[in-house]
């Protein structure tokens, strides 16, 4: 433990300015994952593979700032790839050192979810016979505004842990949601 | 092993949502009000409408949509309904007369459906009704299933009303079966669904899940935009802060 804390603790020294590439798994919906009935988990919240690139800034001696642009992937399609999912984020995060080894993210943010559909028909069961529906051939934007806190565990002088919670819809107890991540970052 | 089995599981979330239309885009008011005619209905007016209640609570909490969802009373029967003479929509009713609807069979097999579903020439929904099926000596009759069977039945025929086809995910409230399900639970393909006919944008107006409910496309509601002046201002700040530290002690 000691040798881990003295480690952290010097490669905490080097925290400065520059670029990040973010690695990581992404778990949508917690709050529904956790409400769910059992065998109905992983129907209301997906875990899917996260991706971003993060500016690291100083502003301060301590507060450092942080824009970033990440997606999860692989974007969500259809079974027959006529209907895509993409999901990314703007993040304007500023974080502040606990100590030399661990920062504290806290800031605001933007979701996108672009969904894309090439239209036409589709055949499908309804009970008792087949019905027509149709996948739509527009494509559909929402954004989202999301608080996001965490914390960066800096592993090395180029490596980091983050593990961060996205909030959205923090103002209405209906709609409220929490997504986390846990990235491994790299400066390069 | 272990990654190709993560990757395996990521790889196969599939989406499974259709439409009720071709490039359906939803109903325009917002919020949109379910009327409710709980006359000739199998069950008490208070129980159905805790069931319609249960069932718009769904579709109220989609994070990511700006769908609003209400209930108001009506009066308008069922052939009125059908012969097109309600301004009162979408609308609820029970068919006593069900069997004429879904046929002979479907009134055994049928609890509830959506019919007269139509949209004006942008793709808008402009009529819409769930019928229950009340026909004495039904099979399918909505007296015969359970308080969360019937809230289930009804938020899918709701779902219908909204916009969405079905799903070919077996686990989703819009798949043609109620299968093993016991609750009215919106999964990840039916919020991506519903999503995409009524996104929600917080950058125009409504931030975190308040209710400004917009319809930007259609040029309705006055558009507030302090949101993303917010970030673009945070944006500014953080890159003057950086700028002023960075000429101070250059890296």
């Amino acid at each position: 433990m000691f040798i881990i804390c003295f480690e952290l603790r010097a490669a905490g020294d080097s925290y400065k300015k520059g670029i990040h590439i973010d690695l990581g798994g992404y778990q949508t919906h917690l709050k529904q994952r956790f409400e769910a009935p059992s065998g109905f988990e992983n129907q209301v919240s997906s875990f899917s593979g996260y991706a971003r690139i993060r500016a690291t800034l100083l502003l301060g001696k301590k507060l450092g700032w942080e824009p970033s642009v990440g997606t999860l992937i692989p974007w969500k399609s259809g079974k027959d790839g006529n209907v895509r999912k993409f999901t990314s984020h703007l993040d304007l995060t500023f974080t502040y050192p606990f100590a030399n080894w661990l920062r504290f993210r806290l800031g605001p943010g933007v979701q996108w979810l672009l969904s894309i559909a090439d239209g036409g028909p589709v055949e499908l069961n309804n009970g008792t016979s087949t019905s027509t529906f149709y996948t739509p051939g527009y494509a559909s934007h929402s954004f989202t505004l999301t608080a996001q806190s965490g914390l960066s565990f800096l592993l090395d002088s180029k490596v980091s842990l983050n593990l961060e919670i996205y909030g959205s819809g923090l103002l209405n107890r209906l709609r409220r949601n929490f997504d986390i991540a846990a990235t491994l970052g790299w400066r390069l | 092993m272990k990654w190709i089995s993560l990757w395996m599981v990521i790889s196969s979330i599939a989406l499974g949502w259709t439409h009720v239309g071709n490039n359906i885009r939803g109903w325009k008011q917002a919020p949109v009000t379910f009327y409710l005619n709980p006359a000739n209905c199998p069950i008490s007016e208070s129980e159905l409408n805790e069931i319609v209640d249960a069932a718009i609570l769904a579709w109220n909490g989609v994070t990511d949509s700006r769908l609003v969802v209400e209930r108001a009373r009506s009066s308008v029967s069922v052939s009125e309904f059908l012969a097109g003479n309600t301004t009162q929509l979408p609308i609820i009713l029970c068919d006593t007369d069900f069997a004429t609807q879904v046929g002979a069979s479907g009134v055994h097999v049928i609890p509830a459906a959506t019919f007269k579903t139509a949209t004006d020439d942008k793709g808008n929904l402009i009529y819409s009704g769930i019928l229950l099926n009340s026909a004495s000596g039904a099979g399918a009759n909505i007296a015969y299933l359970s308080k969360g069977q019937v809230e289930l039945t009804l938020a899918h025929e709701m779902g219908h009303a909204l916009g969405l086809g079905h799903s070919s995910q077996s686990e989703a409230l819009m798949y043609y079966s109620l299968g093993s399900k016991q609750q009215a639970l919106l999964t990840e393909d039916d919020l991506d669904g519903i999503v995409h006919i009524y996104p929600r944008n917080e950058l125009g107006g409504g931030v975190m899940g308040c209710s400004a409910v917009k319809f930007p496309r259609n040029g309705e509601g006055p558009a507030t935009h302090w949101p993303m002046l917010l970030l673009g201002l945070l944006f500014i700040l953080g890159a003057m802060g950086w700028g002023r530290r960075a000429s101070r002690f250059p890296f």
